[in-house]
């Protein structure tokens, strides 16, 4: 070993170690900031990872946040395109529902080649909902910068 | 009805994100200050660090494959009608997929989907559409029909089935109409009202064809037929004027007619 050591050279080692530090701190730098939202939603997101991970690459919990059914059903009844009738209506409105975004690469449709050649661009955001035992529900994908309202407590959500 | 072409990109590869290893841009070595007394022992120390990295790199990208998801592939075969707007209603047989990653096995659109589809595109970024097909996952263990919406490149599914057989046609409509208050678009499989939601906007043209996010899949030439389209909430009319339409690495399309796109993957020779 010290031989072989000795006939590549000590540089060619601090090369690796070099490598192996920039890769290293390189993704650490490249994966997620901390996530925003409150500390209990935050570790339930973290919880069901391996859930998320069905549909995607995970990098990351960008945000978790505790809200409750009532307040999901409002949310999802009155972003984007208003009219589909919450799944959540079933539940009592006060049931613990938690928002959970994840970072990543998702497989959502993205709609064909659009008219004006913009790239089509893969999903780089997950939101699933949390509730009961720990059953998880999808609610959206796509590109992270379309999301918003991205909760039911953001400024620009229903009743928020 | 066909618009400039020369505006239109569609002789560009559909993105295909395979070499998307996520290695990072560090891997440009730098030489930290501390090494420069290495450094300055001449170039073959210099190439022998250099060498040290890239080994490093080689085993990362080896040792951490899960960083290259396979859901970097993602690709289409796509046809057009320039005049549909409000309406688009389309046939086609639940086409048997084979050689798909046998991941995606419990839930709809997870894994390595390929989805054959048709869409009213509402916006000429392409980031606002409606969408209803079938969905193929798990090595095509796992099928759905799914029918929904894009809004700000964000997809919003409206409902699933799961458990469609490979073999069976079905019929795809999507149109809108006034309710008395406002203009709402209505999803229908097979004649039957699936889903409505507000539609606020006209829409920018229709569309067919086949989305994967699976490089291996296999997919023979289906036809999506009997197309057709509404303008402006007017009578249904069949597609006619070959308007565009575009392929992506690995996916093949060709026009049997004016009303009929044939799509397929990895067998485009057949």
């Amino acid at each position: 070993m010290s031989s072989g050591i000795k006939w590549l050279g000590r540089s060619i080692v601090v090369g690796v170690v070099i490598g192996v530090v920039v890769i290293v701190g390189g993704s650490a730098a490249g994966s997620n900031a901390s996530p925003t939202g409150d500390q209990a939603a935050i570790q339930k997101c973290q919880a069901i990872t391996p859930v998320a991970s069905e549909y995607g690459t995970i990098t990351g919990v960008l945000r978790g946040e505790t809200s409750s059914a009532g307040a999901v059903a409002n949310w999802q009844e009155s972003r984007a395109r208003r009219g589909p009738i919450s799944s959540f209506r079933a539940l009592s409105a006060a049931t613990p529902v938690t928002v959970c975004i994840f970072s990543g690469q998702f497989a959502t449709p993205t709609g064909p080649l659009a008219p004006d050649g913009s790239p089509k661009t893969i999903p780089n955001a997950l939101r699933l909902l949390v509730y009961g035992n720990d059953k998880v529900v999808f609610d959206s994908a796509g590109n992270a910068s379309g999301m918003s309202p991205e909760t039911p407590s953001d400024p620009n959500a229903p009743n928020a | 009805m066909a618009r400039s072409l020369t505006k239109r990109r569609f002789n560009v590869i559909l993105t295909a994100y395979l070499t998307s290893w996520n290695v990072p841009k560090e891997m440009t070595l730098v030489a930290p200050t501390w090494s420069r007394s290495v450094l300055s022992s001449g170039p073959v120390t210099e190439f022998r660090i250099v060498a040290g990295a890239a080994i490093a790199a080689v085993l990362y990208v080896l040792l951490f494959p899960v960083s290259a998801s396979a859901s970097s592939f993602h690709a289409e075969s796509d046809a057009y009608e320039f005049s549909g707007n409000t309406g688009m209603y389309s046939v086609h047989v639940t086409q048997a997929v084979s050689g798909q990653e046998s991941t995606g096995c419990s839930a709809p659109y997870s894994g390595n989907p390929v989805y054959e589809t048709e869409w009213i595109i509402f916006t000429s970024n392409g980031q606002n559409w409606d969408e209803m097909g079938v969905g193929h996952q798990c090595n095509d263990g796992y099928r759905y029909i799914h029918w929904g919406y894009g809004y700000n490149n964000v997809w919003y599914s409206l409902g699933t089935i799961t458990g469609t057989s490979n073999g069976t046609t079905h019929n795809y409509k999507i149109t809108r109409a006034y309710t008395g208050s406002q203009y709402d678009d209505f999803w229908y499989l097979d004649g039957t009202l699936k889903s409505q939601v507000y539609s606020p906007t006209v829409g920018y043209e229709d569309s067919v064809g086949l989305e994967s996010y699976s490089s291996p899949a296999s997919v023979n030439y289906y036809a999506s037929y009997s197309l057709q389209y509404q303008h402006n909430e007017g009578a249904w009319t069949n597609w006619s004027g070959f308007d565009a339409s575009g392929t992506g690495t690995h996916m093949c399309g060709i026009w049997d007619s004016a009303t009929s796109w044939s799509a397929a993957e990895n067998q485009c020779g057949s």
